[in-house]
């Protein structure tokens, strides 16, 4: 668990997803390999949405495996946060928090990066970046360039 | 917002009306009068979402008693009826829902209509679960008070104030009174229906029957009560 400070110099201990998560497991190793990935239904073949979970949102099926995805998608919606969810994000406002529709339907709640908040726009195109952080990777996104 | 074009001023109208009832509730945490422009002035928390927008911290309680009818009739003061009751959860996480602008509120208070054998002209008040400014006008819609899309039109002009069309959340809200999860929206409607119990100046005329609404989750979780006077 790594620390950071918030705006006041305090130290404060930085948040992460839960990574021992079964259903997640393989969705976070993955990013380690700068891989984004999705489950897929055995059953119906239908991709799942996100978060990854035990079984087929669709039919219920328990049977799937894990397939790349292209990484590209488009801003469905988005916010501006002027105050830090977390205190650990308090370097980091005003940030984006977008949902993202990817080209293969699941949709992320992730960050658009690499680009000023005000900037953003709904339908913008966007595309994967990794952030590697100590032991893990977080998908976040960019304005296609 | 993007979808019908409405804007912050247009959700500063609910923050106002709110606050205008917790200004006349003695048990309400805000008590300083608001206006469009105090609003419009008030920093971004989550933009488009401003500190006016967003609702209280609060610690408290509230407590109804739920008991048969006939046994209601013993206590010392008067029942209120359950007329009517639904729920809605369609989605699990904000990834998966299926729509950002129509939310549980709108089958399950369609569950709640039926069952209470009533349509949104026969409510007298409203005590809409206001997390965000945005959930009044989002369930406003979902209830079927007015289209989806219109809620920034409906919340003008003292519509959703007492001695209105529909006075929404006559106790101030979760944006004014308090925020306790909701349960004051329910203890709420009881003392309206009863007649009595609160300031005369914020007493809906003739109450014989209201909605309560309660949402939670990540927009995920709806429910709906109808409530009657006995």
């Amino acid at each position: 668990m790594s620390e950071s400070s918030d705006n006041r110099g305090r130290s404060v201990r930085k948040v992460r997803p839960f990574l021992e998560e079964l259903e997640a497991k393989p969705f976070w190793a993955s990013l380690r390999e700068h891989k984004l990935t999705a489950q897929r239904c055995k059953a119906c073949n239908k991709l799942f949405t996100f978060p990854p979970q035990g079984s087929c949102p669709h039919c219920l099926s328990p049977d799937y495996d894990w397939v790349p995805l292209s990484g590209k998608g488009t801003v469905y919606s988005f916010v501006s946060y002027n105050r830090a969810w977390h205190p650990s994000y308090e370097g980091k406002v005003p940030y984006n928090v977008s949902l993202v529709d990817l080209d293969e339907g699941p949709r992320l709640i992730s960050n658009v990066i690499d680009c000023p908040p005000e900037q953003v726009k709904i339908g913008m195109p966007v595309e994967v970046v990794y952030e590697d952080n100590e032991d893990y990777t977080l998908p976040k996104f960019r304005p296609v360039q | 917002m993007y979808e019908f074009g409405t804007t912050s001023e247009d959700l500063a109208h609910v923050a106002v009306a709110t606050r205008k009832h917790a200004c006349l509730n003695a048990d309400a945490t805000m008590h300083k009068p608001m206006t469009i422009a105090d609003h419009q002035a008030s920093r971004y928390i989550v933009d488009p979402l401003r500190l006016f927008d967003c609702a209280l911290e609060s610690d408290g309680g509230g407590a109804v008693l739920v008991t048969s009818a006939e046994r209601a009739r013993d206590f010392p003061k008067p029942g209120v009826a359950i007329l009517g009751m639904g729920q809605h959860h369609p989605h699990f996480s904000l990834m998966d829902a299926p729509s950002l602008t129509t939310l549980g509120g709108k089958k399950s208070s369609e569950l709640a209509y039926e069952m209470a054998g009533r349509s949104p002209k026969d409510m007298d008040f409203a005590e809409i679960y206001d997390c965000f400014t945005i959930t009044t006008m989002i369930t406003l819609e979902d209830y079927g008070f007015c289209k989806k899309g219109e809620g920034k039109d409906y919340v003008k002009n003292g519509r959703i104030e007492v001695g209105g069309e529909l006075p929404v959340n006559t106790h101030g809200g979760l944006l004014s009174q308090a925020h306790i999860e909701g349960m004051l929206h329910v203890t709420e409607a009881v003392k309206q229906l009863r007649g009595n119990e609160v300031e005369p100046e914020r007493q809906v005329k003739n109450a014989k029957t209201g909605i309560v609404s309660g949402h939670g989750g990540s927009l995920c979780m709806h429910a709906t009560l109808i409530l009657g006077a006995l």
